[in-house]
């Protein structure tokens, strides 16, 4: 498997799906309500189910955005497995754990 | 109204990006002093903002530097054991800052993160690569060697990093720096790879900007929780973050001497004090 193929692929595709994702959002949004006021939104209180708030497409994107990371630790794991390179999946295994805890977990356990 | 705020921030964030390239420090730490300073974005935003645009910047560039065989995935891979603790720890801390209202504390270190990031682009860095590096027994086990065609030297260059311990330490603080700050700290990653584990420049860079991705992504959680990453600002500055640095990679970094990247840089300075002034409550 040629790991730099598949990785820059993934590093293509995924900032083009998201920026398409944001750009498109924030389109919308400034053509339908054009007078907003920008500080009233942000991710604490939009919600990812509200479909007729345009702005949700864009926080879809960021979320694609933010996805990539994990994506391309998840896609090393695999190549170190098929390399059978008992460290690196070891230390990638790691890196994606951590890298879940921060996104997932840490938020829960902050309360915020 | 807002069509014209989305359109002066489209343009604010081009110029960071153009201006992040040109200096080689990233558009993200140059985007949150150009929002707080010349458009009255609170410094919170700014920083959620800049986070986001720096995962799109690195997702771009390391696509490209994949390609080009200069950054090395298992070194980058092997430190992200320290970037992703440290921006835990730097999440966690931009956590207290949201939570006690520090904004201001958040200004002054800002600025003074800055002023310290661009001293490598006053210091004479060694042009010639590092030859004959003997591996210790950690570096190679982890297979920290590597070799590419340098363009310049117009020669193949083998090069082996050493120092593991003394990488993390280093990408641990930038780590943490980068949960904080919200930027990608391409700085202090080079200077740990560069000064600390014996790695040729470009390796450094091109391997650095691969790891802002992961650093940054890491650190996202927390900001999405707590309510800084503003849709309508984002949607503006990743595109405009995006065309800059671009702008500034492709076309103008072939441009620059070493006298003219110099004086851009001063402009970042100029930035950093009007940031720290501000945070103490004399300026803006």
């Amino acid at each position: 498997m040629d790991e730099k193929k598949v990785i820059s692929t993934t590093l293509k595709y995924g900032v083009l799906i998201a920026s398409i994702l944001v750009i498109s959002g924030l389109i919308i949004f400034t053509a339908s309500d054009p007078n907003a006021n920008v500080y009233n939104f942000n991710t604490s209180n939009i919600s990812l189910t509200d479909f007729k708030n345009p702005l949700t497409i864009t926080l879809y994107g960021v979320i694609a955005l933010i996805s990539i990371p994990p994506i391309i630790v998840l896609e090393q794991i695999i190549i170190y497995a098929s390399e059978k390179d008992k460290i690196y999946i070891g230390i990638g295994a790691l890196v994606l754990s951590l890298m879940m805890f921060a996104i997932l977990i840490m938020p829960r356990l902050l309360h915020i | 109204m807002l069509l014209t705020f989305l359109a002066s921030l489209l343009f604010a964030s081009i110029i960071a990006g153009l201006l992040g390239s040109l200096t080689g420090l990233g558009g993200g730490v140059v985007l949150t002093p150009v929002l707080v300073l010349f458009l009255g974005v609170p410094v919170e935003y700014a920083v959620g903002a800049s986070l986001i645009s720096t995962i799109a910047t690195s997702a771009s560039s390391g696509s490209r530097y994949l390609k080009s065989g200069l950054a090395h995935m298992r070194i980058a891979i092997a430190l992200e054991i320290a970037t992703t603790s440290g921006a835990i720890t730097g999440s966690f801390l931009e956590y207290i800052v949201e939570k006690e209202h520090l904004f201001s504390l958040l200004d002054v270190l800002f600025g003074v993160v800055l002023i310290f990031s661009v001293i490598p682009n006053f210091m004479r860095m060694k042009t010639e690569v590092p030859t004959n590096v003997e591996p210790d027994g950690l570096s190679a086990k982890l297979k920290f060697h590597g070799k590419y065609y340098d363009e310049a030297l117009k020669k193949e260059v083998n090069y082996q990093g050493v120092r593991y311990p003394f990488g993390l330490f280093g990408m641990y603080i930038a780590g943490l720096v980068s949960g904080l700050l919200g930027i990608g700290s391409g700085a202090l990653k080079v200077l740990a790879m560069d000064l600390g584990m014996n790695l040729p420049f470009k390796i450094s860079t091109a391997t650095s900007s691969f790891m802002i991705g992961v650093t940054a992504a890491t650190s996202s959680g927390v900001y999405w929780a707590l309510g800084i990453i503003n849709p309508l600002i984002v949607g503006a500055t990743i595109p405009g973050v995006f065309i800059g640095s671009n702008l500034g990679s492709r076309f103008l970094n072939r441009l620059m001497s070493r006298r003219l990247r110099q004086i851009f840089t001063l402009v970042l300075v100029v930035l950093g004090i009007q940031l720290i002034l501000r945070g103490v409550g004399i300026f803006g």
